[in-house]
């Protein structure tokens, strides 16, 4: 079916599954005859997959949108006709474009049941919430699937629909976790303090989406005054709750919950909840949490090492730089890794120098945190190992040292890159070298594209050329 | 408790690149802040703060493989539904498989290639069955996909109304139950004709695994994903695991045309059909 009609000087097209000719035909006269049209939208949403003889009707519809200068979109095109329009070459005939407004309520509920689908469908609804609406989402959540049901709630927790909170509330008791678990969040976005006892009790849940679903909605929920219920359930048995408590009282921060926190790491002996405390301790903003990450670069287990380096990258140094890059060396790559990372992009000439040294006997994925700090330095030693890198058989670390050469000296760079572009064995590499031409425009670059484009067989990079081009 | 964590548009391009590179199926950019969804969980798990750490994870970590087929699984989500595109179905059951057993055969190896969670196969055993072909031939069916979630469930046989909605009321009757939480299964007698396994169409490897040649594969609404030299490189290896007169069905809008193969492709009412000749 394709079922066309004018509102607001602009056409929408419907096109169902099985479109015939005929019918693209009839669309295109009724377009052909109408007057002061601004633009034509095609709503290809009940559209699942294309035929090349309806392609053409397409087509068709495109040139009499063309010969009057009108914009022509196409909206809500699934993965499956999108790329039999890629595949065909016609894609860059049309706009593709997202747009829920032609959609009914009834047709965004159905694509609840897509999980490509759901959060647009989701966030266009509760922006166009109404009475209407919620209507249907609360027939749904009394009678349809569970993820449908599951959506329609969190549909109704972004509306901030309060007058739905008994509802909600109700489907506490839902037999379908996924359903509990969006009540659950919508209650913690309501702020609902009536219901904070029974998302106490969640914590415990035994499933770990609602133990997590509720931790979370505890923590909108609680501030100081809940820590001593927290600390008590810190001394649970079970590792599981007590790592939701540990992340509901990073979520809570300040420095009682701090305290708290740091508390639980003296006395934690499960490697994994350890873990799961190194890493919630870089959400607190208190001046001992870098010294405590820190210490815990140097704990038994590598995981909470690891964990505390990762948290480093978050905090910053605050001036431990040397205890942090004394562990490039770990065994631990991961440690190494998130240490050099941990430097952020402000580093002393002599931590530099350091980086340097160390570059050759490090591990792949420290090597490319190191050439991103190296960018930053500005040293000429520092450029002299980024130039080399260029020339190196790991294509992750030749693209990282354009980048970083790109910061450390955007004209010169910009220059290097002319040549990479075209002699560079890797498409990721060519890209970021078009980029760097893209924003520089080094003299001579439009010769250069033009011959590029004329070989260069990636998409990606040819798309690139063609906006950079205007072709 | 995660808040999703933000992909730029390189690190889509490189997690695309690695996809590519194992399983030949090009992402594209309106898929961006579906992964930053499906994957934001997971930077958390492994505590990574970005996904450049994420990317680096795959590519230089031991473990970097099996987090590979984790990000092939999470985004390899494709909704089927049964007796999809049917009519080629009717075509290798009405037309090829009758001329076939009228020349003596009565064994035939069928391969549903990427399968998704088994409606296609699943398809297949149901009308064999309802028009009593197991009685008259033996039928082995195997079907892959490289998704090894999608292919548990696939096993598990549980579906939802999407993919029940072209099933005709006496099949469901006769081949589905509902139990008491709504959860509609097939019948184990169904799911027992089919053998399923994770298998990479790229990897010559794992096609090997599949086991020997076919009679008929059906690779359908799947060489959409990729590039040209990737369809060719599956559909010359579907070659040369089908049998002499075997056949190869795409999807309706798949065309040989601009690969290098050697099929003999036939026009029929509703579509086309490659053969090994």
């Amino acid at each position: 079916m394709v079922n066309i009609t004018f509102k607001n000087n602009k056409a929408l097209i419907v096109v169902d599954n099985s479109p015939t000719r005929q019918e693209f035909v009839a669309a295109r006269q009724e377009l052909e005859v109408a007057m002061g049209i601004i633009g034509v939208d095609i709503d290809l949403a009940r559209l699942e997959h294309i035929k090349s003889d309806q392609l053409a009707g397409f087509i068709m519809i495109r040139k009499v949108a063309n010969s009057n200068q009108i914009p022509i979109v196409l909206f809500n095109v699934s993965d499956n006709v999108y790329r039999i329009l890629q595949t065909s070459d016609t894609i860059k005939l049309f706009t593709i474009g997202k747009n829920y407004e032609h959609s009914s309520t009834d047709d965004l509920i159905k694509m609840f049941a897509n999980v490509e689908l759901a959060d647009g469908a989701s966030d266009h609804l509760a922006k166009h919430y109404n009475s209407e609406v919620r209507a249907e989402l609360i027939k749904r959540i009394a009678a349809d699937k569970p993820n449908i049901q599951a959506c329609c709630l969190l549909t109704i927790g972004k509306a901030c629909d309060t007058d739905s909170i008994d509802l909600v509330r109700s489907c506490l008791d839902s037999p379908h976790t996924q359903v509990t678990c969006a009540a659950i969040h919508v209650l913690g976005w309501f702020g609902d303090m009536e219901s904070k006892d029974r998302l106490y009790d969640f914590i415990l849940s035994p499933t770990k989406a609602l133990a997590e679903a509720a931790g979370s909605a505890v923590a909108l929920l609680s501030d100081d005054g809940d820590l001593v219920r927290l600390v008590e359930l810190a001394s649970s048995n079970k590792p599981e709750v007590r790592g939701i408590v540990v992340r509901v009282l990073a979520l809570i921060g300040g420095e009682n919950a701090f305290a708290k926190t740091a508390n639980m790491l003296a006395l934690e002996t499960d490697v994994f909840i350890r873990k799961t405390i190194a890493r919630c301790l870089s959400r607190f903003n208190t001046p001992q949490t870098v010294d405590l990450l820190v210490k815990l670069l140097d704990d038994k287990s590598m995981a909470v090492q690891e964990a505390a380096a990762s948290g480093l990258g978050c905090t910053g140094l605050n001036g431990n730089e040397s205890v942090v890059i004394s562990k490039i060396k770990s065994p631990n790559i991961w440690v190494g890794y998130f240490a050099v990372r941990a430097l952020g992009h402000s580093v002393s000439p002599e931590t530099a120098k350091i980086l340097i040294e160390a570059y050759p006997s490090v591990h792949s994925n420290i090597k490319l945190a190191i050439i991103e700090v190296l960018g930053h330095t500005h040293l000429p030693e520092a450029i002299t190992l980024l130039e080399t890198q260029l020339q190196g058989d790991n294509e992750d670390v030749r693209r990282e040292a354009l980048s970083a050469l790109y910061v450390s000296g955007k004209k010169q760079t910009a220059k290097l890159a002319l040549n990479i572009a075209e002699t560079d064995q890797s498409w990721m590499v060519r890209y970021r070298a078009v980029e760097i031409i893209e924003n520089e425009h080094p003299d001579g670059y439009i010769d250069v594209l033009r011959r590029i484009n004329e070989t260069e067989q990636n998409r990606f990079i040819k798309e690139k050329i063609a906006l950079v081009l205007g072709i | 408790m995660f808040e999703t964590t933000k992909m730029s548009d390189d690190e889509f391009l490189q997690l695309g690149d690695i996809i590519y590179k194992k399983s030949a199926i090009t992402l594209l950019r309106e898929k961006k802040y579906f992964m930053e969804n499906r994957l934001t969980r997971r930077l958390a798990e492994l505590d990574f703060n970005t996904f450049k750490d994420y990317i680096y994870y795959i590519k230089y970590d031991p473990a970097g493989e099996s987090e590979l087929n984790y990000l092939v699984n999470a985004t390899t989500v494709n909704e089927t539904y049964f007796f999809r595109d049917r009519s080629q179905i009717d075509y290798w059951l009405n037309v090829m498989l009758p001329e076939s057993m009228r020349q003596g055969k009565t064994e035939f190896r069928i391969w549903s290639a990427a399968c998704s969670t088994g409606e296609e196969p699943y398809s297949l055993v149901m009308l064999l069955d309802s028009m009593g072909m197991y009685y008259k031939a033996r039928f082995h069916i195997v079907a892959t996909d490289i998704n090894s979630n999608v292919v548990d469930m696939a096993k598990k046989g549980e579906y939802g109304e999407y993919s029940l909605k072209n099933v005709p009321d006496e099949m469901l009757e006769k081949y589905f139950t509902k139990n008491s939480n709504n959860v509609i299964t097939l019948s184990q007698r169904i799911k027992d004709r089919v053998v399923f396994k994770t298998g990479n169409l790229i990897d010559p490897l794992s096609c090997e695994r599949t086991g020997g040649n076919f009679d008929v594969i059906f690779c359908r609404n799947v060489l959409i994903y990729f590039d040209n030299k990737a369809k060719e490189q599956v559909i010359n290896m579907f070659y040369s695991h089908l049998k002499t007169s075997g056949c190869l069905f795409l999807g309706y809008a798949e065309s040989l045309s601009a690969l290098k193969h050697k099929y003999h492709s036939l026009n029929f009412s509703s579509g086309t059909v490659h053969i090994k000749e």
